[in-house]
Parts: structure tokens; sequence; C-alpha cells
């Protein structure tokens, strides 16, 4: 069980396809205590997300959807462009203005990388536009207390099913589910 | 099923069944079937109408009855570890049919979305009859006792009795109360197969059933007949039985004995006829109608009439709760033993009911109890809005009471019963919501039983909800209930809550992959496997190829081990494959992946008996859409560096050796489709190389081994030929791409034969073990206006090979790679051929730097390191010397330069034994990087598919800078002919020294001779060396050449001085023809070239001129750059006027002055390898020249006796020389009247006497003003003046000048002279 911020934000372009993904616990003291293997967990939650996405994206004429969809503590947000380009956010915290205008700046910075002429919907957003995509997420962050606190969450626990590497990413053997929250 | 028919099959009438011995073996023996089993199909009434009065004054008819019958001894709840292992092998038995389901994504694109799995169904019946018989529960307890004996026994009334005396009661029937006793009910079975002997009257069943009537009652006993069928027959009644009986549970319980029968050969019911069947069923229902729903409604009124009693009224009331907390208190202790007792329940505790003193169903008892059991029989005899009521005020109470057990149970029936009455959905899943809620355990409570309870009302919300469209709350329910439920039976959940997502519209595939994915874990970890692996492969397609990286990682991983785990090799490989290409994976795991895969293939190679095919591998990345090929046809190329160079250049180079632009067949000459088809693909020789470059990369961490790659090649022969399998050679190639490397790896092969030749793609082995192969995909070609250009680029796969043919071998050596700007480097030129003879060869050098010498006299003149044997000679000689210069062609664009060298038609290469060679001289004359573009024609002997070939060679050569030579040319002052030359020579050298060898002058008749007086040495820079040794150690060399000998180190300078003689007589400035005898050595000759050049090229740049320029201008251009001209002329000697070989009209300049300008040549030599080396100087002009020179001359120390003579006369002489190449008229003036210069005519022939002016110290005797009318080109005039002094000492002389005028050109000029010194001394 590990503790502590789950962030991970996830670009989704035309036909499911992340074109973007960042990690955004950059603290160190999140980076030692996160388990790596909680990206599966996060990866599978912000991919089901999506059918949350599509749903609530003609029920509304803004782009910011707030909360979509959510497993266990795990809360993901979107944000869907004009174009259906959707920004999602996974998040732990609750904090739905700042997330707002998280999602707001992404999406300045994303439109400079999206005047590129070569950038398709498609497209991966990788350096250096996605240096710079890093840096204003990572400075949003730094700057605002968004994501308060650290709740105890459920991650897919990974077991080695032969243990002929430690830490190898087997099965999964075991996932406790706490009881969802009302 | 309707949700309907499912509640009344569900909830309806008990009867206990209490067979005896001799009756079950009648049963069994021959049918496979016990007594209660044989009862089960027939409990099913659906055309009754029997009028029933239950509370109200209202009638209704029941028009269908169910009946539930069960072993007497099987009437209790089974334990809950027994009951999970039971489920447990519910599933076991489905995973073993797993391969039979469906594909789930087919399904969907299909619009044909099962309602749930197939183990599904299975897994929640036998889910519902686990749960049965609970102790809260009313409506399993048995409603009637149905005894069976066999008809042989002797006395059955008897036999009766002591049967129901000692029947295993089970724990419904030990507190009923008197007020509702059971139905007793007795069936007579009589084996109706036919007897041995014939039985006795008194034994006859009808007989047996008048005494059991008479002894038990008319209506409670019937006769049924069995055995009357033909056992030897196989059954066809079997499938009456097959969704009746169920398997049992260790230790027995939920409706089942412990053990059953064995199922018979001929099948269920083999013994059993249709008459049988049908007696049976009549009795049954004769039962049913006549005893049993008249037993219901008698126990509903009874019941009624006892609640009414207790509870209605004000005194009930107050009774009810002054009497409520006792019972409540009684009730929770009582509640608390009960599950106690079941928990600690051994696995047959029903064995003796009567000896039991745990307090099951003791809840039960009281006011409440009455309720509930009023409230179920309602239900059972379908009086739902009693029941429906009842309940109501039962829920209130438990409510009140705080017993959420009973209350949850309440609310569970609740559901059903207002379903049952037509309530609105609404209500009804609230009703099944609050009793989820309510047995759900809180999460501090450690008794988890109520959690089964839990999951059942959510079973019967989603399958309500399901069954009535509402997807998304049975999707909603089946999630709550799988939260809190154990391994196995969440992953069922989930799945079917998986499935509710498909239902929706759009169907949400996404979430229902994940949920399937969460199932697959739990079920992997419950070890069952089989379902895991299944859940995993539905939604594999979901994620497929859509870069979520982790997912996919995730699941090949998972279906990769269980794979290889259930022995499905191909299918382990086919997953680990899959997770190779993971570049964020840490390298250790990377590392093992490759290594998990690896040893998965090594497992498969060796378990199958032949050879496996090649792997789809994704290791490394190819670039499989734009490979490059290169191949050679009728243009060969020698080496890389000749590809690199653009086609268009080449091209350009081709057609000024191709005498008639002859550039191969073009589409025109096709004819036919079919040639045209032919033309169109690409053309290569048999036995030549066609090399395949591709890109790898290796996008992990970790270094991969690649071995054995090769190119992928099919090749049709022309005929049919022997052994036409072998007809390519493919070169194999090993290749370690370390971590992140991405490489461009060229792969070889050759056709062997003539044909048609397609390149497909390449294979590899990875890590020794794969083996794995790629096709190449090329882009398709696109539409529209840029599709032809796309065409054009795109490599061709398709080759016509055509058969081989000679090939000319060219070997340069002797260049090195870094050479000094201007050195002189001798190599050597080897011709041999490969595949026969070559003839006519040509070739053409693309730059001034090689120069070739057939006529080997360089080979002659240059030391032993150029071996020529007489052989050689005698071919060389041969061979026709018609080397020449091929000056640009004006319509060639871009600056085109050639040097053609042709060996003849007479000349021929044969082989490495026929190979000849000749001397090469190199000589760079410009610095950088330097490519030289060699391009080779020549005709092969043989092969009618090639008339001639062309070979591209391009050497590269870095040439570093040695030497700034710089030359100023000025005119002597002392002199009317001669120049002095000023040489500045700055080493750019950054380490190594030279040595100044000797400095030539090559133009025509200049002579050059050292200064043998000290110049003026320039000693601002402290790093030259000392000119006076310089002048001093150089030596004439005849007449054309200084010697120097002099070093010169890295980074110096020198400064030379020289005077030049120009051509006595006036030379037209133009190239000599015979200038080629002239050159005596290579260097001689590269000056000659360069010279030829710098002409062609001010030449072109003059054409471009005139060319660009509109005619109307032409004129007024000319005027400008003739007083241009005039202007810089005139201006002072000490004016820096560029040298006019660099004004734009240079040609024009050079045919203006007489002498022309010299072209000089510094030799030298560099002192760390002796390699000699030239700088060419081309048309020094002088600076600060006028057109026509003058000299005054005359005697310069002079005594004179002014005491005797107060005048001393002195004769002096002013010579002029027009230097123009044109006719010049001139007109000189003596004296200080300069101001009437400007007045002066050009055509007056005397001036008037002058006037002495007084200030001067000395007077110009006789004409003031001399004319030449025309003086020729370079011809001398001498005008004799005289000049009186007045006193003695130093006399300066210098005011004349010269005003000159030319008619053609139109130029003029004014010179001032020089000034001239007497000295005076008196004579004694």
């Amino acid at each position: 069980m590990a503790t502590g911020t789950v962030l991970t934000f996830v670009i989704v372009g035309h036909d499911d396809h992340p074109i973007f993904e960042a990690d955004l616990t950059s603290r160190a003291s999140d980076i030692v205590n996160r388990d790596d293997r909680a990206q599966y967990l996060h990866q599978f939650v912000l991919h089901a997300a999506l059918d949350a996405v599509d749903e609530q994206v003609w029920t509304t004429t803004s782009m910011f959807l707030a909360q979509v969809d959510n497993f266990n503590q795990l809360r993901v947000s979107a944000y869907v462009t004009a174009a259906h380009i959707k920004f999602l956010l996974l998040h732990d915290g609750k904090n739905e203005d700042a997330i707002k205008a998280f999602f707001k700046d992404v999406y300045e910075v994303y439109l400079k990388v999206m005047m590129n002429p070569f950038f398709t919907p498609n497209t991966q957003i990788t350096s250096p536009s996605r240096i710079c995509l890093h840096a204003k997420i990572n400075q949003e962050h730094a700057k605002s207390s968004v994501y308060p606190g650290a709740w105890e969450q459920d991650l897919f626990v990974k077991a080695s099913m032969d243990g002929s590497l430690p830490g190898s990413p087997s099965v999964t053997k075991n996932m406790r589910m706490a009881k969802q929250q009302q | 099923m309707e949700f309907r028919a499912q509640t009344l099959e569900n909830i309806s009438p008990v009867v206990m069944v209490v067979a005896s011995p001799e009756a079950e073996a009648i049963c069994q023996s021959q049918n496979g079937l016990t007594v209660t089993d044989l009862l089960r199909p027939h409990g099913f009434f659906h055309h009754l109408s029997v009028p029933v009065r239950t509370v109200g004054e209202q009638s209704y008819r029941i028009k269908e009855m169910r009946l539930r019958f069960y072993e007497a001894s099987a009437m209790y709840q089974p334990a809950p570890k027994a009951a999970d292992d039971h489920l447990r092998n519910v599933l076991s038995n489905a995973a073993k049919n797993v391969a039979d389901t469906p594909d789930l994504l087919a399904a969907i694109k299909k619009g044909e979305v099962p309602d749930a799995l197939p183990w599904f169904k299975k897994y929640r019946e036998e889910y519902m009859r686990m749960l049965r018989f609970s102790d809260n529960e009313t409506f399993d307890h048995p409603v009637a006792c149905l005894l069976v004996l066999s008809a042989s026994e002797p006395n059955v009334v008897q036999a009766a009795e002591e049967m129901f005396q000692t029947m295993p009661l089970p724990p419904a029937m030990r507190d009923s109360s008197p007020q509702s006793p059971v139905l007793r009910h007795h069936l007579l079975l009589h084996d109706d197969r036919p007897q041995p002997a014939a039985p006795p009257p008194d034994s006859q069943p009808e007989g047996k059933l008048a005494q059991m009537k008479e002894g038990l009652g008319d209506g409670a006993c019937s006769l049924v007949r069995i055995n009357s069928g033909d056992k030897q027959r196989k059954s066809t009644l079997a499938g009456l039985w097959h969704s009746q009986i169920r398997s049992p549970v260790d230790g027995g319980g939920a409706g089942e004995p412990s053990s059953k029968p064995s199922v018979p050969e001929q099948g269920y019911g083999a013994a059993l006829s249709t008459s049988d069947l049908d007696g049976l069923k009549r009795s049954m229902e004769d039962f049913a109608v006549r005893a049993l729903i008249p037993h219901l409604e008698g126990k509903v009124r009874s019941l009624s009439q006892q609640v009414a009693l207790t509870r209605k009224g004000f005194k009930n009331q107050i009774k009810t709760l002054l009497w409520r907390n006792r019972s409540a208190t009684s009730s929770a202790i009582l509640s608390s033993a009960t599950s106690n007792g079941q928990a600690e329940t051994p696995a047959t505790p029903m064995r003796t009911p009567r000896a039991s003193t745990t307090g099951v169903f003791s809840s039960l008892s009281g006011s409440q109890a009455q309720l509930r059991q009023l409230a179920d029989a309602a239900f059972l005899i379908q009086d739902f809005e009693t029941a429906a009521s009842t309940l109501r005020t039962l829920a209130v109470d438990y409510r009140s009471e705080k017993l959420w057990h009973s209350y949850a149970s309440v609310q569970e029936l609740l559901g059903l019963a207002t379903f049952m009455t037509g309530a609105s959905m609404q209500e009804v899943m609230t009703h099944f919501k609050e009793a989820f809620q309510r047995f759900s355990p809180g999460e501090r409570d450690t008794n988890r039983d109520g959690v089964r309870y839990a999951t059942r009302s959510m079973l019967l919300l989603a399958q309500y909800a399901s069954l009535h469209g509402q997807w998304a709350e049975a999707h909603q329910a089946l999630m709550r209930a799988h939260l809190q439920e154990e391994e196995g039976r969440a992953a069922v959940l989930l799945e079917q809550a998986a499935l509710c997502l498909l239902h929706h519209q759009p169907p949400c595939i996404r979430r229902f992959a994940f949920h399937f994915v969460l199932a697959g874990l739990r079920y992997n970890s419950c070890n069952l496997r089989n379902l895991g692996r299944h859940a995993y492969r539905q939604v594999v397609g979901v994620y497929e190829g859509r870069q979520w990286a982790f997912i996919e990682e995730h699941l090949h991983d998972v279906l990769g081990k269980q794979s290889k785990a259930a022995g499905d090799l191909h299918g382990a490989v086919r997953h680990f494959l899959a997770m190779l290409p993971c570049p964020r994976s840490p390298p250790s795991w990377q590392t093992f992946y490759l290594r998990q895969f690896l040893d998965a293939a090594t497992q498969l190679a060796a378990s199958c008996k032949e050879e496996l095919g090649p792997l789809d591998l994704p290791l490394p990345l190819v670039n499989m859409r734009h490979p490059q090929v290169f191949y050679d046809n009728q243009t060969c190329h020698a080496n890389g560096a000749a590809r690199a160079v653009p086609g268009s250049q080449w091209r350009r180079l081709e057609s000024l050796l191709l005498p008639g632009g002859d550039a191969g067949p073009n589409w025109l000459d096709a004819g036919s489709k079919a040639n045209l088809a032919s033309l169109q693909n690409e053309v290569c020789v048999a036995g030549e190389a066609v090399t395949v470059a591709v890109q790898l990369s290796n996008p992990l961490g970790i270094p991969l081994v690649i071995s054995r790659l090769s190119v992928l090649a099919h090749l049709d022969p022309l005929e049919e030929q022997e052994g036409s399998a072998g007809s390519i050679l493919a070169e194999e190639v090993e290749v370690t791409l370390a971590a992140g490397e991405a490489r461009e790896v060229r792969l070889q092969l050759r056709p062997q034969m003539a044909g048609s030749l397609t390149i497909r793609g390449i294979t590899w082995t990875l890590s020794d073990i794969a083996r794995g192969e790629r096709i190449f995909k090329l882009p398709a070609a696109r539409h529209g206006s840029r599709a032809s250009r796309d065409h054009l680029r795109q490599p061709k796969l398709l080759f016509k090979v055509i058969p081989s043919a000679p090939l000319l071998q060219v070997d340069l050596q002797g260049l090195p790679g870094s050479v000094p700007e201007g050195a002189l480097v001798q190599g050597r030129l080897h011709l041999s051929s490969r595949g026969g003879p070559v003839s006519n060869i040509r070739l053409l050098a693309a730059e001034p730097h090689l120069l070739l010498d057939l006529s080997a006299s360089l080979a002659n003149s240059a030391d032993d390191t150029l071996p020529s044997s007489a052989e050689e000679r005698d071919r060389t000689a041969q061979a026709e010397s018609t080397a020449s210069f091929r000056l640009p062609q004006a319509n060639v664009p871009n600056k085109g330069q050639a040097f053609i060298t042709s060996w003849g038609s007479g000349f021929s290469v044969d082989g490495q034994a026929g190979a000849c060679s000749w001397p090469v001289c190199f000589h760079p004359r410009l610095s950088g990087r330097l490519l030289l573009h060699l391009l080779w024609y020549f005709e092969p002997s043989s092969g009618e598919d090639l008339k001639f070939r062309m070979l591209r060679m391009v050497h590269e050569v870095e040439v570093v800078p040695s030497l700034d030579c710089r030359a100023q040319l000025i005119p002597a002052p002392d002199d009317l002919h001669t120049y002095l030359l000023r040489l500045q020579i700055n080493s750019l050298q950054e380490a190594e020294g030279l040595e100044l060898q000797q400095l030539a002058c090559s133009s025509p008749g200049w002579h050059l001779e050292p200064l043998t007086s000290p110049a003026q040495a320039d000693s601002s820079s402290g790093s030259e060396l000392p000119s006076e040794s310089a002048a001093n150690r150089a030596r004439s060399i005849g007449s054309r050449a200084v010697r120097l000998q002099q070093a010169l180190p890295a980074k110096l300078q020198a400064l030379l001085y020289f005077r030049l003689h120009p051509p006595a007589q006036p030379l037209p400035a133009q190239l000599q023809p015979d200038t080629g005898q002239a050159a005596e050595d290579a260097a001689a000759r590269f000056h000659l070239q360069g010279k030829q050049l710098r002409l062609a090229q001010a030449q072109a740049a003059h054409d471009r001129q005139q060319a660009s320029q509109p005619k109307q201008k032409q004129k007024q251009k000319e005027r400008q750059e003739a007083d241009t001209a005039v202007q810089i002329q005139a201006s002072t000697a000490s004016s820096n006027a560029a040298p006019p070989s660099s004004a734009p009209g240079a040609v024009q300049a050079s045919q203006r002055w007489a002498g022309g300008a010299p072209d000089l040549s510094l030799h030298w030599l560099s002192s760390h390898d002796h390699l000699p080396g030239t700088h060419h100087l081309y048309e020094c002009w002088p600076q600060g020249m006028a057109g026509v020179q003058m000299v005054l001359r005359g005697a310069s120390d002079i005594q004179h006796n002014f005491a005797a003579q107060p005048l001393c006369r002195v004769q002096l002489q002013l010579s002029l020389r027009n230097c123009l190449a044109a006719e010049v008229a001139a007109v000189a003036t003596f004296g200080s009247t300069l101001q009437d210069e400007a007045s002066a005519s050009w055509t007056a022939a005397d001036g008037g006497a002058a006037d002495v002016p007084a200030c001067h110290t000395h007077i110009w005797c006789g004409r003031k003003q001399a004319h030449i009318a025309a003086l020729p080109s370079g011809a001398v005039h001498h005008i004799a003046v005289e000049v009186m002094l007045t006193s003695e000492g130093m006399h300066e002389l210098n005011d004349f000048q010269l005003r000159w005028k030319c008619s053609v050109p139109q130029l003029s000029g004014t010179c001032h002279g020089k000034p001239h010194f007497i000295r005076i001394s008196s004579q004694p």
C-alpha cells in the first residue's frame, strides 16, 4: 500500500491515443514513497474514464467537465477542447477550482504546441514542446496548493508470480478494495 | 425467464418428502432417481383455476402453482465454507468449457451482446440455493409432509405412523405451533414391473390403498405406479430431470442429500413409462389442489386471526409496546445464538434435530414471527397484497427494534412482493437497496455473514433491473455487491457488471474492458486461471494499438505467463513478443522481458518438430516505409560518396560526356505496354550488388544482438534453369545495437542470373534465438499534383535483372586524405575490368585539380615511385593520346567546366591481367573540403542490353591552407620600361615550414631579375625575415625564373623584391596558341590550365553581364567605365587602386595596356615531407601607372663658375613612353604657368616667350609647351629641354607636367613630373 498524492495527467488525442502523459507527483518525497506499479492502475482508470467523458461532453457547453469518473478514491477530472482532445487528470484531491485553472493553463500551452504546422491531433507531444508543457504544469503545481494531503489509495499491488526478478511487474496478485464511498 | 415466473418458482410451497427405504429402492434401482427427484418435474401446475379467499372478503383464483420437493434430511442451510466450496466448483467446471464462449468484441460489433456469461446463470442459481432455509425466512419451511411408502409394505398404516414418528425433522418443524400443523399426505409407490409370480390378492396395491385410506383418511393417500416401462431401452425422458437435479454440497443441505445415486447407463427414468408419469402428475395435482392449497388458505386465515388478536386494537398495541423491549432482547440473544450456532455447526447438523438445543428459528417465535409466517404464507398462496402489507408492518417493528438482519430480510421479500403487486420500479429497487444496506456488515463488524445475503439482494435487483432494461441500475447494483465479496464471487459480479455496460447506448466498451481486467485479476488471485485468462483475452482488442503502454504491458505480461503455464507456448511467445518494445521500463525489466521471451521461444522451438516460422519481431525498430536501394545498371557507382552526389549534378556532367545527349531509352521508345512496364521497372545487372539500406534503431536501454541480418528477395529467372533456388546471394550481417542507438545498415544481395527480382523485406535473428521477418511497406502513391513526384521519389523494389555485363574498375592510388593548398601530388591510375573487356574509355573530370598524362611523360620524369614495365609503355603508346581541355560551353548552365580525356576507340582493358596504369598529378588550388568528381564512360564488349556504361567516382580531399601570396607591381621610377615587383608571402601553415624554391614568370617576353640593391623593407611586422638576406640569396636563373632557396617557417612572413622587364615588342595580350608546348612539367601545365580557366571565367562573366543588360544601356555603361578608368589612372601614384584585372572590364583592360600583365608562379617545397607545391599569380597589373610615362634625364652634378657666367645652362631630355595599346596625343608643359593648362590648346603649334619669374632659381628655356601629335603604342619620344640655373646648391625641377589623350578608346589623363634634382657646385 502506498501513500501519497496521486496526480497523473494525460492528453488523449483521437481514437483514444494518449499523446502526452505526465506523472506530476514531482516532489521528491512523493517519488520515494510512490509505488511505480500504481501507474498500471492509473492508466486503466484514465482509459475507462474516456467513456464517461464521451457521455458527459454533450451535456454541457463548457470545456471543463469537472469530475467525470471515479474509482475508489481516485477521481478523474476532464477538459475537452473543441477538437475533442481530452485532458484528463487523475487525482485524489477535491479542489475543483484549482483543477479548472490548471486545465485552462494547460490548454493555453497546448494551443501553442498545436500551432506547430506539423502537429496533428495524434502526434505524440515530445521534447521540446513536452518540456515546455512539463515546465508549465510543474510550475502550476508548485504554485498552488491544489492537491492537499495524502489519501490512502488502493493500488495494483503487484507481486511476481515466479519471483525470478525482484520487483518484476508480473501478475497483479491482489487488489485490495476499500468500500466505495457512497 | 421472466422475473415474475422466477420469483414464483423460487418462493413456492415446500413439500418435505420422507420416503421409506423400500420406496427409495424401487425408484433408485430402476431409474437412478431418488423419490424427491422423481417428484420434482411434476410440481408445476399451470392450468389450474382454484378459488381462494384468504384475509379479505374478495376471493381470487390461482392459475398456476409450483411445489418444491425436498428430502427431509436435506432441508437445512449448508455451512458457509461448504457453500463457498460448492460455488467455487461451479466456477471450476465452467472454466473447463471456457473456450466455447463467444468473442464479446465481435458480438458487440454485430450488436448481439449476451445478457450474461454462460456460467453466471448457473452460478446465480446455485448461489440462491445455498442461501435457502435461512433463519429469518419461513417460505422455505415445509408446508406439507409427503410420506412415501412402498406398496409392498405388509402393513402400510402402521408403517406410515412409524415413519412419521421417527423421521428426521428439519429444524423448521421443531417449533411449529399447533395452530399451523404440517399437512400430512401419503403416497403409495407400486413397482409395476411384471412379477415372476402372481402376487397374493391382499398384496394388490389397490387393496393397500383402500387399507390406507381407511386408516389415515380418504384424502391423505394416493397410489402411484412406476417402473412399467422397458428398462433395457434408452431413456427418452431423461431431459425432464436434467434441469432439476442439482449436485450435492459437501455435508449435504440446501435441499440435496450429501450423496446421490449415480447416473444409470440408460439415463434417468429408463424404467418409467408415460403412463407412470401421467399417474404421478395426476396424483400430485390432486394433492396440491385438494389438500395443499386449502391447507395454506386455512393457515393464512388462522395466522391472520392470531395477528389480529395480538396486534390490532388499542389494548394490543399497548401490550405490544410493553412487551416489545423484552421480546427484542430475547430475539437479539437468540439471533446471536443462531449465528454462533451456525458458525459452529458441524457438517451434518440436522441428523438429530430433536436433540438439537440450538435456537435455530427461535427468532420466529412471538408476534413478529407470526407476522413473518403470515407474510410468507400469503406470498406462497399468491396473496401478494396481504404479504406486502404484513411485511410493511413487520419492517416497522424490526426497524424500531433495530433488528437489522431480520429487517433486511423483510425488505428483500417486500421488494419481491411489491413487484408482484405491480408497484413502481423505483419502489421495488428501493426495497432491494435497503435490504442490501442493512444486510451489509459495518466496517468494524467482524461477523460478515450478512455479506452473502446482501449480495443476494443485489443479484435480485440486478436481475430485476436488467430484465426491465435498467442496465445502469443493474451495473451499479453488481458493482456495489462485488466490493465486499470474496475474490471469485467478486470476479463473477464484475464480469456481469461489465456486460451491463455493453447494453448502454453507445456501449461503454472502455469501462467494460476495465471491469473485465479487474475480474481477471480476481480470478487469477483465487486460482481460477482459465477464467482469468478468458477475461483478459476478451479485452485485449480494446487496448491493442492504442499506445497505452502500461496497460498493454500488463495485459501481455499476464496473458503470456498464463499461456505458458497452460502449455500454450505459441500464445506465450506471442504475448511476450508484444511486451518487448517497452522503452519506458527500466533496463532491468527490459532485460527480464527479453529473457522471458527468448526462453519461451527456445521452449517452443524445442517442442515443435518442424522449424518455426519467422516471427513479427518488434525489435529492433525497422523503418519499413523508407528503405533505400542502391544498384548499378547503365550507371555505376565506384563508391558511396558518388551516390551521395545529387543525380542532377551527374546528369549535367553526363550530358557533357555523351556525344548526342544519349541518356538511355525513354517511354517513347517503348512501343508496347509490356515494354513500357519493363522500362518502368528498375534495371540491375546479374552478378552485381544491389544494396538495401535500412534504418534500424533500438528503443530499449539494453544492447540488442542481431545476427544473420539479410534481405528477403525473390528472383524469377527468365528461363527455367536448374537450381534457380540459389540464384540470389544475400549477404548476412551481424549488428549489435547499443542502448538507444539508431543506425543505417547496408545489406547486399547479388542476383546471379537474369530475370525479375523482387525485394520483399528483411530477416534477422534476435540474440541467436528468435528469427524475425518484416516486409517492406512502401507508402501508397497519393493522387493529386504531388502524386507523380512522390512516385518518383519512392524506392523501387521490383527489378528487371539483365545478364551480366563487363564493368570498368578504376583504382586511383596515391591521393592523400589531406594536402596543403597548392601541393603537387603524384598518384597513379589503374584501370582494369571485371567480366570482360571494355573499350572506348573516356574520363570526365569536373574539377581542374587532377591531371592525367597519357603520354606518361610524368612517369619518366618522376622518380622510381612509378614503375613502368615495357609492356605497359607499349600499351600506353598505343593509346591514342588525345588529352585535351574542353572549355566550358556557354550553354552549359551553372558554370559548368569539365576536362575530358579520351583513350580512343582502339584501346580496351580486359580483366585484371590486362590492367593499365598511368601517372596522375593532383594539384589543389583552393583550400577546404574538395570533392573530385570523375565520370567514366566505357563500352562493354559483350552484353546486348548495355551499349555503354557510366562509372561515377568521387574522391574527397581535405585541402589545408599553406601560403598567402600577394604581388604588388609598380612602374620603376627611374626607367620607362621596367617594373618593380614586391612579393609578400605569408605562411598559413600551422606547424610545418616551407622552403621557397623559385619564382618564375611564365608570360612570354617578360624577364625577371632580383633587385641587387636592398629595397626598403617594411619593418612594421616583427615576424618578417630580413629582406636583405632574401634578396642576396635570390639568384637569377636564366631570365624567366629566380631561384630563391629560402626557408619560410610556419606563421611567418617574407617580403621579396624583383625587377620585371616587359617584352621589348608589345605582344597581343591574348592566349598564346602554342603555350602547351612551353609547358615543361606538370606545374607549368596546371599553370596554363589555370590561366585558361581564368580567361574563360572572365569571358563568361562578361558575356553574362552583356546578356543581362538591355542594349540601349550598353553605350552608356561603356562610357561610364571609361570615365572610371580615367579617374583611376589620373590619380596619384600613391593611390591603391585595384588592379585592372579584377575590374569588370578585365578583357578590355588587358587590351588597353601595351605590355599586358605578367603571370608568376612560386614554387616551394614542404619541409616535412618534401612535397612540392606551386602558387600561381595571374596578371599582376601594375599599380599607379599612367597611360604615358615620362622621365626627365640629364646631368645631376654640375660645376659652374657663376662669377664668369651668371647663368648655368643645363641640357635635359624628357622621355615619354606610351604604355597604352593605342596611339595617344600628348602635351608637355614646363614652368609655373600651370594655371593656363585648362586653356591650353591641343592644336597650338608653339607657345609664346616665357616670362622669367623672379622667385624661381631656375628658368625653362625655349618652348614652354611641347606637342606630340601622335605617339604610337609602346613608342618612346624624347624632348630636349634646357633649363637655366641661377645659383649654387641643390635645385629641384618639378614644375612640368604632361597631358595626354587617346581617341580610341576615349581616355585622357595628366601626369605630373617626378622631381629631378640638380646639384651645382662652384667651379674653383
